[in-house]
């Protein structure tokens, strides 16, 4: 069974929005406006983990491989990217 | 296994709107030649810095869709002219290095019509976005 955590950027991983489908984004919105306003404006994003039989989540055992840190979710890919476009003109 | 996050699109902009609020009022985007460095920490060495173009004093709304869609960029003359220029970062208004990108003619994360600058050339940027993956 799958679980589905909160986390915020300043907050961490709030132990009290743990949904077993995932959270909708108004849902969504709503927490982190709620975490914005506690914590300070950051990031939010959703977790998801497996639940073990008993019942506990192992929110630290994220499937991840490379050379992440331990317990830290590994995106994989680049989170940023920038496009810009500009114009030099020379003097004649 | 492939690792394969996905972030809302209401994760993405939260995510912008604090760079936007991090790198603070009034930044600027300064252009350099030379090796970019290793990342956006890492202090400048031999590098030599050849404009720098000034954000609004907000420097984006918020973002949208994931995308973060700069506020208008003031033009300015070089102030150093030689190497093409290679790399470029926007800055906080002290200065402070936030995010390093390339600059080139082509498929680069700034693409100008030219990147050799002589001296007193006009530089300038017509539009920037910062887009967070899905």
């Amino acid at each position: 069974m799958k679980a589905y955590l909160f986390r915020h950027q300043h907050k961490g991983i709030d132990p009290t929005r743990v949904f077993l489908q995932p959270p909708t984004d108004a849902q969504m919105a709503s927490m982190n406006a709620h975490a914005d306003s506690v914590h300070g404006a950051g990031w939010g994003m959703i977790v998801e983990t497996d639940i073990v039989s008993d019942g506990t989540i192992p929110v630290f055992e994220i499937e991840q491989s490379g050379s992440g840190i331990p317990g830290e979710l590994s995106l994989g890919v680049p989170m940023m990217t920038f496009g810009a476009l500009g114009t030099v003109t020379n003097p004649e | 296994m492939a690792l394969t996050p996905k972030t809302a699109v209401l994760a993405r902009n939260a995510a912008l709107d604090a760079f936007v609020t991090h790198v603070g009022a009034s930044a600027v985007i300064r252009w350099y030649d030379g090796t970019q460095p290793t990342d956006a920490d890492t202090a400048i060495g031999a590098q030599v810095l050849i404009v720098t173009l000034a954000c609004s004093a907000t420097m984006a709304p918020a973002s949208s869709a994931g995308t973060l869609t700069l506020n208008a960029i003031t033009g300015a003359n070089a102030v150093a002219t030689g190497n093409p220029t290679t790399w470029g970062s926007i800055l906080t208004s002290a200065f402070t290095r936030k995010l390093d990108f390339s600059i080139g003619a082509s498929g680069a994360n700034l693409n100008l019509n030219s990147v050799t600058v002589g001296s007193g050339a006009a530089c300038a940027m017509s539009a920037a976005t910062i887009t967070m993956a899905a």
